[in-house]
């Protein structure tokens, strides 16, 4: 039979450059952005000193009320006092390039109480200021001048005032209280936040481990406790679809007869045999997502099985499906999925909130710049959220037993001891090999078959000759925990 | 093969793109804001007061840590806030002048506490003018740019309190590529 030429799919692989190709994008147009918009500090340079010869001067009036507030001629200006650790300072911008040559300016500020003389003040004026100076006129007035102003000079005049003075508005009070915090505190408090939430969840777990409590197994028991799909088995184990319950259902498939595995000297193939109605709907869909028309398929062209797309929504659907089948044999209070979503929508909500308040901190607050660190670890709590919460157990009373059964086999199946040689373990090996990969001790169940005879699956093609065991599992393994940890890292992030 | 639309349900294909993209964009923003207010950062030297040292519209690497573990030293090249303007202007500049010390412009060069301050990064032929005395405070710094004839710096608009410096410029990557090394000097 002619095979039918397939139709390449688009090729976008970018798993393992994700980061790098995510970074690159942001790197580049975050500091693109910077650039456009601020990131020019200036080498300045001096300013001629310029004028039309036309002689003026100008007076300016200033005062400083004790609520802090600053009154220009009369009308009250934005300038604002800020508190420092030993003074509170006025800080204002009198001349700032106003396009006309003044041959004198003079500032009088008038401070609420007759503190001039322990009043600090200075005047900064560049760009084509000939001189300048600041001094107190009387016990509550300081006079600022500048001669010889040009058209493009700046003149700030600065004003530090003895603290108790001026009595500043709470906020403003409150701002400086946070902002005498160091860089350290913060960063104590970014740590702290995530640690606390970290050790609260732990503790929930804990609790609710308690109250829906696990039956001990008393012994060990020698074969499945009933006839379940490992991947059931492993969700209801650990609440959770990896890539250890793709691989072990792709072992369960090869061991039912519906697809073989072939080992190759550089590389493996996997091969379909006929599928009947007897598949569950997952294992249906893992095999679509592997096969397509023809019979085997090499590792080239199931690596570009997981390329096609970024995401694939058939392995979605395979998590979604197994998630669906144990929660309606009734191990679940409810689906894992929608605890799992619940924690992550929590974890996006409180993530969205502490980065739109860092943000905003730097925007708003940027005398307290240091504060961001409180809203990271808030970001950081959020994370934790999310990867713990998934952790909460929801499982029933019959989900309890049955995991205390599945337990009492794995003890079995990780018990060190090694099985006697006997007829009847000759197949238990590849057998329980999926269950054991489930409960994680695939090691610890082949050592119980050290020194026995084996003889290599029907399912398991090689060019090797006498396959022992361990040769077999080395070559097993990684063929099926590159298929699985692929195909799991390939579904949508929230069935993950 | 099997019910597509009886099992596909609610799952609405594109939305990992979106959110997987957006969570990295977030990381990464977040990350990189951090780096940028407290660690490094890039700028652009817009103007000539630090030539021939830095010429205009190279790009220098800003190390904002360094002054948390660190007092600024004589001859390093810092990035300020103009006390004038801390909201709005950022100045480059080379730190002359230490706390306490006593700076003076007379004669074309600059003396530290009455002896001449000898520096080997400024070419032969300048001069250092606007001559001036200024007597630092416990926190103050003097800042001059390199380009003496045409810089606008602490002789004109006097000394620079620590808490107006930014970060001390650590590299220049281009147009030109060098590691700004803070100068040595024998007083």
């Amino acid at each position: 039979m002619p095979t039918r030429k397939m139709k390449k799919q688009p090729t976008v692989d970018i798993y393992w450059r994700k980061l790098a190709a995510f970074s690159f994008v942001f790197v580049f147009g975050f500091f693109a952005w910077r650039f456009m918009i601020e990131e020019k500090f200036s080498a300045d340079q001096v300013s001629d000193l310029s004028g039309d010869g036309f002689i003026t001067s100008s007076q300016v009036s200033l005062e400083v009320k004790d609520n802090g507030s600053v009154y220009k001629n009369g009308q009250k200006i934005r300038a604002k006092i800020k508190p420092e650790k030993d003074f509170d300072e006025l800080r204002l911008i009198v001349y700032d390039q106003n396009g006309f040559y003044l041959d004198q300016l003079k500032i009088l500020l008038k401070l609420p109480e007759n503190v001039a003389n322990d009043t600090k003040p200075e005047i900064l004026a560049i760009h084509g200021v000939e001189s300048s100076r600041a001094e107190a006129i009387n016990s509550s007035t300081i006079a600022y001048t500048a001669d010889s102003v040009g058209e493009q000079s700046t003149i700030t005049i600065v004003a530090k005032l003895p603290k108790g003075v001026i009595n500043l508005p709470l906020y403003d009070r409150m701002v400086y209280l946070l902002s005498t915090f160091s860089g350290r505190f913060w960063l104590g408090i970014a740590i702290i936040i995530p640690f606390i939430t970290l050790v609260y969840l732990l503790l929930l777990v804990l609790l609710q481990q308690k109250t829906q409590k696990i039956p001990s197994p008393e012994r060990p028991i020698t074969a499945p406790p009933m006839a379940l799909p490992p991947a059931v088995v492993g969700v209801l184990v650990s609440q959770d679809v990896s890539s250890r319950e793709i691989a072990a259902t792709l072992i369960d498939l090869s061991l039912r007869g519906y697809i073989f595995i072939i080992d190759r000297d550089r590389g493996f193939a996997f091969g379909k045999r006929s599928f009947s109605g007897q598949l569950l709907g997952f294992e249906k869909i893992l095999l679509s997502k592997i096969f397509r028309q023809s019979i085997t398929i090499s590792d080239q062209e199931v690596s570009q099985r997981f390329t096609d797309h970024l995401y694939s929504k058939k392995m979605s659907i395979f998590t979604k499906e197994v998630y669906g089948l144990a929660t309606r044999l009734g191990y679940f209070k409810e689906n894992p999925v929608r605890m799992h979503r619940r924690y992550q929508y929590i974890g996006i909500l409180l993530f969205t909130f502490a980065l739109v308040c860092f943000v905003l901190t730097f925007k708003y607050f940027s005398q307290v710049p240091y504060a961001t660190f409180l809203w990271v670890g808030m970001m950081i709590s959020s994370l934790v959220v999310v990867f713990i919460g998934s952790k909460m157990p929801i499982r029933t009373a019959v989900g309890r037993q049955a995991m205390s059964n599945w337990l009492a086999f794995k003890r079995y199946l990780s018990d060190p001891t090694p099985l006697p040689y006997e007829q009847s373990n000759y197949r238990k090996f590849v057998e329980y090999l999926p269950y054991a990969i489930i409960f994680h001790c695939e090691a610890l169940w082949a050592r119980r078959f050290s020194g026995q005879e084996f003889t290599l699956p029907d399912w398991f093609l090689t060019e090797k000759e006498s396959l022992g065991l361990n040769d077999f599992c080395l070559a097993l393994y990684p063929i099926i925990g590159y298929v699985g940890q692929n195909l799991a890292v390939i579904r949508e992030p929230e069935f993950r | 093969m099997f019910n597509r639309e009886g099992v596909i349900g609610k799952i609405v294909y594109g939305g990992g793109f979106v959110f997987d993209f957006a969570r990295w964009l977030v990381i990464f923003a977040v990350l990189l804001m951090i780096s940028h207010y407290f660690i490094v950062t890039i700028y652009i030297v817009d103007g000539l007061s630090m030539d021939p040292t830095f010429e205009s519209g190279e790009v220098g690497v800003l190390n904002k840590a360094i002054y948390h573990f660190s007092e600024p030293e004589r001859g390093d090249v810092v990035v300020v806030k103009y006390p004038g303007d801390p909201d709005r202007k950022r100045y480059v500049k080379r730190v002359i002048g230490m706390p306490g010390e006593k700076i003076e412009v007379k004669n074309n060069l600059v003396y530290i506490n009455d002896k001449v301050l000898l520096e080997g990064y400024l070419p032969k032929e300048i001069i250092t003018i606007k001559e001036g005395s200024w007597q630092l405070d416990g926190d103050d710094y003097f800042l001059m740019g390199d380009n003496r004839l045409n810089s606008n710096d602490s002789r004109y608009f006097g000394p620079v309190e620590k808490r107006f410096i930014i970060g001390k410029t650590v590299w220049i990557l281009a147009p030109r590529f060098f590691s700004v090394v803070t100068p040595t000097y024998i007083l």
